[in-house]
């Protein structure tokens, strides 16, 4: 089964929230996720205190940004799914619109057709972007674990002068004895060299010049 | 026709295709729905004026139906039509109609996923007929299945909505062929003797208009019986049986919210007048029946509003009820679709379809329904029989 599918699937389940005034297009928008199946509230204006976690919001943008909107946004731990709600289409509005980082627009006046749309591929942007936030940071954790791995593996062969292997494993063992990641251990090594060798520098100790 | 019709009475344009490959099924909504306008006349009309259909025949070809409907609303001054059949035909109209903010009454089932203010939908969603069409094949026969349909659009969802139900049971979908709408004997062959192979315990067909016929007469004469191993459809009507020759309807399924030889009052009055007005009933069907309610909705909805402006005709329509032949059902409110009967009957040997199951209590059609599950109660209604 596609992830594709899976966004139209897990639809139903979805909180969604309008924050938009209660006129004609509130209304047209909230029946239609009434009909699609969304359990969906309009609130006006935003609120100040949060009740239930939102999936997927639908925000009223304008020429400027609305600070209680912004604020709204701001105290969301998990950032919902973004779709604009825009009555015109001036550069300003644009503006807001990618300042915003909405995944997904409807333009107003608000019609049944195209909300279903626009909710599925604000779902799929959403997801992809925390799918891609998440790789991202486990790649950046790993580029820096590797790093301190290999600057510990350095300190080690240099001070015992052994091989690069003897140093990893030696490593490995201690992260075993002392129930650590062998990140842990790199850490503890890279500290306590360069404590040692802060010591020592000012008695024109040769010293490694270590890790940025 | 006179050019100021629009005084004296309501015109209503309806787009029926006479010819083509699905002409039967919409001969037969004609039928239903002139009936109804007959019944409303013989009345005295709906607020004093009498209902002057104007009847198109857009021969099957989608395109036709958007012209056609353009015309009605365009110069020809309409703002309802009744008609279509196809959902390539209905997704042609619905831009127009609402163009010209004009009301599209679809007597037909179809796929869901879809809302119009413009449209009064009359057919069964699949929440309506293929949730309960499945639950009681895998109840019945088992759980492997094999898929044949027309190309385009509504088999296609349709088998979709099918797969993910049979999923859920633990069953499997052994295949799944298309054919083209004009699909003739010989195109069914290679499909048949693959059905004869693959041993499947039903066959689920989605295939409409003539090619039903086809496909029902060859599925005999290769051995096919419908007794061992049934063909079940959601469209598979009345008149196609009536078509094909009752040995090759034997044993067949069909789930519709209406069948022909219901036995009520209402349907008993129903029958007796269409069988005054066309001299058989053979040609009667579940999407005749819907048509022929939904005309009485749009009178009852013209004497309720005192006008036949579209937004005052949409206002009263919203939640009006009619007692129809299948039974009582409602427009629902919330997206226009009706609460239907659920119904599946099997074929005698007299070309009867005959009740194995029906629903207690009209269901909520839910047209965005996306993934109808097995076990969703709230939504199920008590079977009897």
């Amino acid at each position: 089964m596609t992830g594709d599918e899976g966004i139209i699937e897990r639809l139903r389940g979805l909180n969604a929230l309008v924050l938009h005034p209660r006129d004609g297009d509130a209304e047209e928008l909230l029946l239609q996720l009434n009909r699609i199946g969304c359990r969906a509230q309009a609130v006006w204006p935003p609120p100040k205190v949060d009740a239930d976690p939102v999936d997927i919001a639908f925000i009223l943008v304008q020429e400027k940004p609305l600070e209680s909107i912004l604020e709204y946004l701001e105290r969301q731990s998990t950032r919902p799914s973004l779709i604009g709600l825009a009555g015109y289409e001036s550069p300003s509005v644009l503006n807001h619109l990618i300042s915003l980082q909405v995944d997904s627009v409807l333009t107003k006046p608000i019609r049944p057709s195209g909300v279903l749309t626009s909710m599925v591929t604000a779902r799929r942007i959403w997801q992809e972007c925390r799918h891609k936030d998440r790789l991202i940071s486990k790649l950046r954790s790993k580029v820096e674990n590797s790093q301190k791995l290999n600057d510990a593996k350095l300190i080690l062969m240099r001070l015992h002068e052994i091989g690069e292997q003897d140093a990893y494993r030696a490593m490995r063992q201690q992260a075993m004895e002392s129930r650590q990641t062998v990140t842990e251990v790199a850490e503890a090594i890279i500290q306590s060299h360069s404590l040692l060798t802060s010591l020592v520098s000012h008695r024109d100790f040769d010293a490694d010049p270590g890790p940025d | 026709m006179t050019g100021n019709r629009n005084e004296e009475s309501w015109p209503v344009g309806i787009l029926f295709s006479q010819t083509g490959v699905t002409a039967i099924i919409e001969q037969s909504q004609l039928n239903g729905a002139l009936l109804a306008i007959d019944e409303i006349n013989e009345a005295g009309g709906a607020a004093g004026r009498p209902i002057s259909p104007i009847i198109l025949d857009p021969a099957s070809d989608p395109v036709r139906y958007r012209t056609m409907a353009e015309e009605l609303l365009g110069s020809l001054q309409t703002n309802v039509i009744f008609g279509c059949y196809m959902s390539s035909s209905r997704k042609e109209v619905l831009p127009v109609v609402e163009r010209y903010n004009g009301l599209l009454f679809y007597p037909t089932l179809y796929e869901g996923f879809e809302y119009s203010p413009n449209v009064i939908y009359g057919g069964a969603a699949p929440n309506q007929n293929s949730l309960p069409l499945a639950m009681y094949l895998m109840d019945n026969f088992g759980s492997r299945f094999y898929f044949v349909g027309s190309d385009y659009i509504y088999p296609r969802e349709s088998n979709r909505v099918m797969r993910n139900i049979v999923r859920q049971g633990g069953g499997e979908v052994v295949a799944e062929k298309y054919v083209d709408l004009s699909a003739g004997p010989e195109d069914f062959a290679p499909i048949i003797q693959h059905i004869a192979e693959v041993q499947p315990d039903v066959v689920f067909s989605t295939v409409v208009g003539t090619g039903t016929v086809n496909f029902y007469r060859a599925y005999h004469e290769a051995g096919g019986d419908g007794l061992q191993r049934p063909i079940a459809s959601l469209t598979t009507n009345e008149a196609e049986v009536a078509a094909m020759g009752n040995a090759s309807a034997q044993g067949h399924i069909t789930a519709a919210p209406y069948f022909r030889n219901i036995v009520t009052r209402r349907n008993m009055d129903f029958l007796a007048r269409y069988q005054a007005k066309f001299g058989e009933v053979e040609t009667v069907t579940s999407a005749c029946e819907a048509a022929y309610f939904q005309v009485h909705l749009y009178a009852n909805a013209l004497r309720l509003a005192g006008a036949g402006n579209t937004d005052q005709l949409r206002s009263v329509l919203r939640g009006a009820e009619f007692e129809a032949p299948q039974g009582r059902i409602k427009v629902d409110p919330d997206n226009n679709h009706a609460y239907l009967l659920s119904r599946i009957a099997r074929v005698d040997d007299q070309g009867e379809f005959i009740l194995e199951r029906e629903a207690s209590r009209p269901i909520k059609p839910d047209p965005y329904l996306a993934v109808p599950a097995l076990n969703d109660w709230a939504n199920t209604p008590v079977w009897i029989r």
